[in-house]
């Protein structure tokens, strides 16, 4: 059978769809539904193991494992030029040039990377991992060094990494993102698992600036809307979205979920849990999709540019969503989906957003034709990657 | 929990293997939970000075716990949203009004001084003394031990409770994770004095991360500190000391105090002698490796 897509990226500089697929790569054009190129996670973990030592203890869980090295997080950078994603076993970064999706490099990590942001004009990747450590790296390693897969070299400290963090957590660190310039400075605001969100001066990173305070429980979600440079929208297991003003720490607004989301009557004994696991923005109607894993609901809501005003609720729709890509013109995008039917394989929509925040959609022909040209073969039902790694943020006290 | 404890730091007094371990147990169960009951009702309590039994400090070897809790674990630990929804008054009930009567609406008195893991409170009881105007708080990551400072704090106020100066008010002990929460607790530049004696060394190479003080957490204390504000440090551990002192050293934040420094203050002086570590060590004839860091106005590289 074939595998879900577990992540999308969109390229808006030359228009192409990335789909990632368990350990494949898939560059589409949406525009006619033709594969163009792909790659795949093979490339680097068929090198790894070449030299790698065999150990005991992990053979018996990698046979019963077919997808070793799925893409975890997917992302293309502004310009266009390159697709960043993190791996899961191998633990590794891969940056791929979007020309012909040759490998830039990639770098395995002690830790798994959870969180990533691309900044400094394209230049830099900031990389969070499960420790809550964040890492500066160049995109492109500096000429010189040759491109490739990179194991760590021998100058790695004592923790197995080469570099040193440029700030951290004490707990996994879950969305990072670099502001947009404020009265001359730039921040990194990072979230994690605990309920923390942090914003740090960038690239001054030694320098806390402060704590939005008011999450109590994991915060997986971060975005400041394009068009109100000073918002922060976060969410994640808390039943409310929280709408800031990070530049003085204040929680503006909480805009409550359960209104919008609506336990199902016939779950009445379950308890109502919200998972955030996406927030999109859609800069040309100032509107963001924000989708509930527990409720499976994508809602729609208005973020005005004044924080004075209130975030209005739009619409919402039902989808088992695994990921959204937008695509930056007339309130479209791509999404993913699980597909419950027998044959459990990728499903591909688009949607359009009207002004009024309501989802249709569009180009069903299209959709399904990159549904079915979408490929990762896998063995069995058995082989699909845990799809909802969000709800397992939520903490159960060990003592 | 799945720390390895390490049975060469014990360092909670008593000598385990005199007491046969069922009844011991036994004992220092009975004598915890009378002294819970005594601790819910005098936890919050002003003493106005007419304790007429003799008051007795609580016995430490009824607080026997493992030396060392795993900072990365979810405990079940309290905290508070945010530093303005902790209530301060129920630490220190005879200075701070509970936040619903009307005197609470006038500025309180904040913790400027902080113990990070204070393990049996030693340098605690005596900064009490040192700065009778500051309110000074312990934080601590094992429960009976935090409870045995407890217990401490309350024996010494109620001692003092006829004295002049009520002294002991203005000390406190709080269960936290300092590795994660301590934003939580303390605003932007609340503090002027971070203690650090004797941390947990974790020798391991895999488990440094687990120390208390790295480039990172360097950052977060800087965030605490006003400028001016001092990080010390303490430890009989050479490793940890280099450690320590090279973490902090290269963090643009904070930059060294030098030995004439340290030889007048009087916190380095209390810090050597007054932490049960510190006599631990003294009696030992170990050595102590201090380095104090000032917190910078602005980062320097
Ligand atoms: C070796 S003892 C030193 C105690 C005391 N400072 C002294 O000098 O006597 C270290 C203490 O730090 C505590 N500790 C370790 N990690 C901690 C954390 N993350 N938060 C609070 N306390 C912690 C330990 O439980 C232990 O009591």
């Amino acid at each position: 059978m074939r595998h879900p897509v577990q992540k999308l990226a969109f390229n808006r500089t030359n228009g192409r769809l990335y789909l990632a697929a368990g350990e494949k790569l898939q560059e589409f054009d949406p525009t006619t539904g033709v594969l163009v190129q792909e790659w795949s996670t093979e490339l680097i973990a068929a090198d790894e193991t070449k030299d790698e030592q065999p150990k005991k203890k992990k053979a018996k869980t990698e046979q019963a494992k077919v997808v070793r090295n799925a893409f975890r997080t997917l992302s293309c950078s502004e310009d266009g030029r390159y697709i960043v994603g993190s791996t899961d076993e191998l633990k590794s970064l891969v940056v791929l040039s979007t020309t012909d999706l040759s490998l830039q490099y990639s770098r395995k990590f002690p830790k798994r990377p959870s969180a990533l942001a691309i900044t400094d004009s394209n230049e830099t990747l900031l990389l969070g991992d499960k420790f809550g450590d964040v890492y500066s790296l160049p995109i492109v390693p500096s000429a010189g060094s040759k491109p490739g897969h990179s194991k760590l070299s021998s100058a790695e400290n004592e923790s197995g990494y080469d570099i040193e963090p440029i700030f951290g957590h004490v707990s996994m660190l879950v969305d990072l993102l670099v502001t947009p310039e404020v009265e001359g400075a730039r921040y990194a605001i990072s979230s994690d698992r605990d309920e923390h969100v942090r914003v740090t001066r960038y690239p001054e990173a030694c320098v806390i600036e402060r704590f939005c305070f008011g999450h109590m429980q994991y915060v997986s979600q971060l975005l400041v809307p394009s068009w109100a440079p000073t918002t922060l929208l976060s969410g994640g297991g808390d039943d409310f979205l929280a709408r800031w003003n990070w530049t003085t720490g204040e929680l503006v607004e909480k805009i409550e979920l359960e209104a919008y989301i609506g336990a199902e009557p016939s779950e009445e004994d379950s308890e109502f849990e919200v998972a955030v696991s996406g927030i999109w923005e859609i800069p040309e109607l100032k509107i963001v999709l924000v989708f509930d894993d527990n409720s499976k609901k994508l809602l729609s809501f208005k973020i005005p540019e004044s924080q004075s005003e209130p975030a209005r609720f739009l619409s919402s729709k039902k989808y088992d969503l695994l990921d959204a890509a937008v695509s930056g013109t007339n309130g479209e995008a791509w999404l993913t989906v699980y597909n419950s039917s027998e044959s459990e394989g990728p499903e591909i929509k688009k949607i359009k957003v009207d002004e009024s925040g309501v989802i249709t959609e569009i180009e069903e022909a299209l959709a399904k034709k990159i549904s079915e040209t979408a490929s990762f073969e896998i063995a069995s039902r058995a082989d699909v990657l845990a799809l909802h790694p969000v709800s397992l943020l939520r903490k159960h006290a060990e003592h | 929990m799945s720390e390895a404890t390490a049975p060469t730091n014990e360092n909670v007094g008593g000598s385990p293997a005199s007491e046969p371990s069922a009844t011991g147990k036994r004992k220092r169960m009975d004598y915890r939970q009378s002294q819970q009951a005594r601790r819910q009702e005098l936890k919050s309590v002003v003493f106005e000075g007419d304790a007429e039994e003799k008051i007795k400090l609580p016995k430490k070897k009824y607080y026997r716990q493992r030396a060392h809790s795993n900072p990365f674990s979810d405990h079940l630990l309290e905290y508070p949203k945010s530093p303005s929804d902790m209530d301060w008054s129920r630490l220190y009930p005879a200075l701070i009004p509970p936040p619903t009567s009307t005197e609470a609406a006038s500025p309180q008195p904040k913790v400027e001084i902080a113990d990070i893991g204070c393990g049996f409170g030693g340098l605690l009881v005596s900064l009490a003394t040192e700065f009778p105007d500051k309110l000074v708080l312990g934080m601590e990551i094992r429960v009976q031990v935090t409870q045995y400072v407890e217990d401490r704090i309350i024996a010494l106020r109620q001692q003092h409770a006829a004295s002049e100066e009520k002294l002991y008010n203005n000390i406190a002990v709080l269960r936290a994770n300092a590795m994660k929460f301590l934003p939580n607790f303390f605003e932007k530049g609340q503090l002027s004095k971070m203690f650090f004696c004797f941390p947990d060394p974790h020798f391991k190479a895999r488990k440094h991360k687990a120390r208390i003080i790295t480039s990172t957490l360097a950052s977060e204390y800087a965030y605490l500190l006003r400028p001016g504000g001092i990080v010390y440090t303490i430890t009989d551990v050479k490793d940890l000391h280099e450690w320590m002192v090279k973490h902090l050293e290269e963090h643009p934040m904070f930059k060294r105090l030098s030995k004439e420094w340290e030889e007048s203050d009087k916190c380095v002086q209390i810090m050597r002698k007054d932490t049960e570590e510190g006599k631990k060590v003294e009696r030992n004839q170990g050595d102590k490796f201090v380095a104090c860091y000032v917190r910078l106005e602005k980062p320097e590289y």
